[in-house]
């Protein structure tokens, strides 16, 4: 279920009820933080961190907005920017870097959207998981990933293409069985 | 003219199946440790602060407290070893070979030497008139 089914139940205020809008986008934003950062532990820690931040700045939120969107942008921004300090960890510290997830957690998960996903860069998994996850709008998106609209239409044609590639590709599937 | 639905409704199609795929993939994901109500991390508040403020400078009021005591104490106590030990005190009168005292009758009075001198040659011992009165005495 995305952002914009829940717009239709009604929304919720974060300055007055923080708890209701926590129960409600919890697992939609834990969903959306794995769909790109690939790792449940991960994901959850930056969960926990997205509404730590949106409680912090639930002042800020301007009412009449949509309050899906906007913890969208929050955890958006916390995914990429986590999945930058994993590449410089891994880029930086080879030996010293270790996956968030246990092995067994790796091979277990890799399932049709997670290959797809995994073909992905980080930008256009962001892409994908808004619009076919979230079903944001693509003017919503582009102002989340502070790209024009016309951005945010090539990246998913894009990402469409490579996922579509990739989950064609049986080389790939065995690739990715093996590891 | 017949419009072409397929070339319009094919990236619609299309991203209705990608939309089925990943939703109905993502929908099984459950976290394992994310509570179910919100608990914010207890952050620093402002009193917490003010007393973080008070005792950083409580303690820096401490420290240099015990330096300037140790300070003090060490005069004190170097003080007292010095009491315990003391030095002759060097005075004018306990020394007065460094000005040699001429006869009271070399001198002629105001003859322009220092006054000092004069005083101090007639400073160690009394004069001819106060003897005379302390025998007279």
């Amino acid at each position: 279920m995305g952002v914009g089914a829940e717009r239709s139940t009604g929304e919720v205020d974060p300055a007055s009820d923080f708890d209701l809008l926590y129960e409600q986008f919890r697992l939609q934003v834990y969903r959306a933080i794995r769909g790109i950062v690939l790792e449940s532990g991960a994901a959850e820690d930056l969960t926990q961190e997205t509404f730590e931040r949106a409680y912090k700045a639930r002042g800020d939120f301007r009412p009449g907005g949509s309050p899906g969107a906007w913890l969208h942008r929050i955890a958006v921004n916390l995914a990429i920017s986590y999945l930058r300090r994993q590449r410089l960890a891994r880029l930086v510290l080879p030996r010293l870097y270790v996956p968030h997830n246990a092995p067994h957690e790796q091979v277990e998960d890799r399932t049709l959207a997670v290959r797809a996903l995994s073909a992905l860069s980080p930008k256009l998994r962001a892409v994908v998981v808004l619009s076919f996850y979230a079903r944001l709008t693509r003017e919503e998106i582009a102002r989340i990933l502070k790209v024009p609209p016309g951005t945010v239409a090539s990246r998913q044609s894009s990402a469409m293409e490579i996922m579509r590639r990739t989950l064609a590709d049986p080389a790939g599937q065995r690739k990715q069985e093996g590891s | 003219m017949q419009q072409r639905p397929y070339a319009h409704d094919q990236p619609d199609q299309d991203e209705e199946l990608w939309t089925e795929l990943i939703s109905s993939e993502m929908d099984a994901w459950q976290p394992h440790r994310l509570p179910r109500a919100f608990r914010p991390r207890r952050r620093m508040g402002r009193l917490d602060r003010r007393l973080l403020t008070l005792m950083a400078v409580a303690v820096v009021l401490a420290v240099l407290a015990l330096a300037v005591f140790a300070g003090v104490s060490r005069g004190v106590v170097s003080r007292v070893v010095d009491l315990g030990h003391p030095e002759p005190v060097k005075s004018p009168s306990v020394q007065p070979t460094s000005v040699p005292e001429p006869a009271p009758d070399a001198t002629p009075a105001g003859s322009g030497e220092g006054v000092g001198g004069v005083l101090v040659a007639r400073l160690p011992g009394p004069s001819r008139d106060d003897s005379v009165d302390a025998a007279g005495a």
